[in-house]
């Protein structure tokens, strides 16, 4: 007993020096400063017009996408046709896996050059200094062409600013809209709402008079507890809700008790699914393509999906600016998210890296996204005609689209996710308890996080 | 006294002749333990070493702090939560699969013809992915187009909420974790019914003994030890059940489901507080490492 007893611990400090020895050593191989003003140098020669005769260094960009749907068309054959040196390496992992496979990846010196995050991470990634300061490539590529630099939105910028500086560039942003079935509202003879509570008297109108059958509802909500809560959110600015100066929700509000109460109303009068306690995204996505929800708050990246499933914009489904609070008209604002494109403290090829941003978001490469799924920073794509034949929607929603206003970013985001998640779970899960102790609740945790 | 060197030279040869001879198997294993302690106990080692920093990205810095991280999480209402919903789960799972593993396999040992195909088949839910089971029971116990809610509307009861009521949500992931790691714990006491002496059987059917005497006296005291280690599988595996639980439930709702592993990842991937979920993993480490050597234990003291 007593030599095996030995034998573990002789073992255990073995180990406990190889990864004490090996933290070392890679603290002690990290060139990335010098890697980096060495290879910055080099990068911006290849970028030089005059030097192209000299033979370019190859370099190699790696870029992790949030969504498949994110890589453009052409797959960076375009690209690589106009900088044969520059290899682009794409891969992707999911948006919301996305901070703690870059952290653990760059703490492993494997990081991306490049990936697609939240924008409300920006803070989070900023504070632990693992983002690249690109203001002065951009500050090249606006000096060498102004007119892509400028074709771009000022939030494609200053979203992934992190103390002023751009860290990245966001390439598209999309709004949360609310979809409802125009058919069933007609047959009903409902008008669109305005308001939130005409949400809920639309609901209650078409399942009190039949017109929905076994297995349909009025509203549909994600409340699933594997969630980010975005549509929430989307609704709680929509309701006028505001933020705190660090970028915390205000949920012991008028908005923010109004929002709780909704879903509660929804739950109490059976306006919603039953099981949208475990409703993921897609469950109420589907339930509104395949016709069981006669309204739901849906991204517009889905939209193309519902006109090929459900049928031509307008003919049974359209869509709207999400209502309003009663009172609180003013004080509403539609929503959007952006999925930014970030660039790694560890790029080694800060000049290849922005060439590579500036193919993402160059007119004729955003458009074939921007049409088949989420809208666009770029200017000329988002009023060009092309795209208002694409998403027939657009000339309805474009004012709003305009007046999009992103959910602030919090140092603490992650927790405070989870932290609204609770929230919601609780109030579906508990349709008659006052919205004002669930929202006092939750405003005392919500609270710690700015401590 | 020159015989006694003579036999002190003789023992010196024989130790020098059986020295290679006993450290050979420790050089077989050698590849083995250092291939587990690499890759395991890099981890391991790692991990809680991390447990007593503070590595967490909403701050800049990660200081050393002591015991913090456990003083914090044996404080947490959600670590209290998952704690308790656990120590059910792992229970619930450990006397359903134990009984289920039990029968099945006291059948397949009972089987005569094709009997490597059954084994076989017993074996399948264990080769289908966590992902998989999950999305399976999810539809199985989904309220509209379930199949365990269309047997129920068939004799005329109500649908019910498996998914969004927290008690029948614990219920669908015992049976959906039980479903995929049982068939494990299967072949263990299988190979243990294999192992008992034909003969005893025959004697006790001489002496007239009933199949309740014969489970009792016959073949649980012999294959205590099979047991303890397919009750240390079932709960070694459920305790740190994750690709079933996610997917399946999210830990929801209401964290109802949230057990260990789940919380551990929430905290760590979700949260990003990095060294909690490092003291997660400590805690999660313990609980397996205790709970092996008391099945051990009691299957050692009954044998």
């Amino acid at each position: 007993m007593k030599r095996t007893l030995k034998l573990v611990t002789l073992m255990f400090l073995i180990l406990t020096m190889v990864i004490g020895c090996s933290n070392n050593s890679g603290n002690a191989g990290k060139t990335g400063d010098t890697g980096n003003a060495e290879s910055k140098g080099n990068a911006g020669n290849t970028g030089n017009k005059e030097n192209v005769v000299e033979t370019p260094e190859e370099v190699t960009v790696r870029v992790w996408f949030g969504r498949e749907d994110f890589i453009p068309g052409d797959k960076f054959d375009s690209f690589h046709k106009q900088y044969p040196h520059i290899k682009v390496e794409t891969d992707v992992i999911p948006l919301e896996q996305s901070v703690a496979d870059f952290m653990r990846n760059y703490n492993a010196d494997n990081a991306p050059d490049i990936f697609q995050t939240y924008h409300e991470n920006v803070f989070t990634l900023g504070n632990q200094g693992v983002l690249y300061d690109m203001t002065s490539e951009y500050d090249e590529w606006k000096a060498n062409d102004p007119v892509s630099y400028n074709n771009l939105m000022p939030q494609a910028f200053s979203i992934t600013s992190y103390q002023g500086k751009p860290h990245g560039l966001a390439i598209h942003m999309g709004p949360r809209w609310n979809v409802y079935r125009s058919d069933w509202f007609a047959e009903a003879g409902i008008n669109p709402p305005k308001t939130w509570d005409d949400v809920l008297d639309a609901a209650r109108k078409l399942k009190d008079e039949g017109h929905l059958k076994a297995g349909q509802y009025g509203f549909g909500v994600v409340v699933g507890a594997d969630n980010a809560p975005n549509w929430f959110q989307s609704q709680f600015q929509s309701m006028g809700g505001e933020y705190t100066e660090s970028g915390l929700p205000i949920m012991d509000s008028d908005a923010g008790k109004y929002l709780i109460n909704f879903y509660q109303t929804l739950m109490r009068e059976g306006l919603a699914h039953p099981e949208t306690l475990a409703w993921q995204s897609g469950e109420m996505r589907g339930a509104f393509i395949s016709g069981n929800t006669a309204m739901a708050t849906i991204g517009d990246n889905i939209f193309p999906i519902i006109n090929k499933d459900l049928g031509p914009y307008g003919e049974k489904w359209k869509a709207m600016e999400q209502p309003a609070r009663p009172g609180a008209e003013e004080a509403g604002r539609p929503n959007a998210s952006s999925w930014v494109m970030m660039v790694s403290k560890k790029t080694e090829h800060p000049d290849a890296v922005s060439k590579v941003l500036q193919y993402l978001s160059s007119t004729d490469i955003v458009r074939e996204v921007a049409h088949r799924y989420q809208p666009t920073t770029n200017i000329t794509v988002m009023t060009e005609d092309a795209y208002f034949e694409a998403k027939p929607w657009q000339a309805e929603l474009e004012d709003a689209f305009g007046r999009a206003e992103f959910v602030p970013g919090h140092l603490k985001h992650p927790e405070l996710q989870r932290i609204l998640l609770d929230l919601m779970q609780e109030a579906v899960a508990n349709p008659d308890r006052p919205a004002a102790e669930i929202a006092q609740k939750y405003q005392a945790q919500i609270n710690v996080l700015d401590q | 006294m020159q015989g006694e060197q003579q036999l002190g030279m003789k023992q010196h040869i024989r130790k020098k002749r059986t020295l290679p001879k006993r450290v050979i198997p420790y050089l077989l294993i050698f590849p083995a333990i250092l291939f587990v302690l690499g890759v395991l106990g890099y981890a391991v080692i790692s991990g809680t070493l991390l447990s007593f920093f503070r590595y967490d990205l909403s701050y800049v810095d990660k200081p050393f702090v002591w015991f913090d991280n456990y003083i914090y999480l044996f404080n947490n209402e959600n670590f209290q939560n998952a704690l308790v919903r656990s120590l059910i789960f792992v229970l619930s799972s450990v006397v359903l699969g134990l009984i289920l593993a039990m029968s099945f396999a006291l059948s397949l040992y009972k089987v005569k013809t094709m009997k490597n195909t059954f084994k076989g088949l017993a074996l399948i839910p264990y080769l289908v992915s966590g992902i998989a089971t999950a999305i399976m029971f999810r539809f199985m116990f989904s309220s509209d187009v379930g199949l365990v809610n269309m047997v129920l509307a068939s004799f005329g009861f109500e649908p019910i909420l498996f998914l969004s009521s927290p008690n029948w949500a614990v219920f669908v992931t015992v049976l959906a974790n039980v479903w995929h790691i049982v068939p494990f714990s299967i072949l263990i006491l299988l190979a243990g019914l294999q192992s008992i002496d034909n003969e005893l059987f025959q004697a006790a059917e001489v002496d007239g003994a009933n199949k309740y005497y014969v489970l009792t006296k016959i073949i649980l005291p012999l294959i205590a030890p099979m047991m303890g280690i397919a009750m240390i599988w079932l709960s070694f595996a459920s305790f740190n059940m994750f690709d079933v639980v996610l997917p399946l439930t999210g830990g929801g709702p209401n964290r109802a489901t949230e057990f260990m592993a789940v919380y551990m990842y929430n905290v760590a991937f979700t949260e990003l507080k990095y060294s909690l979920g490092s003291t997660v993993m400590v805690f999660i480490l313990l609980f397996n490492v205790g709970t092996s050597m008391l099945y051990l234990k009691i299957f050692k003291a009954s044998e």
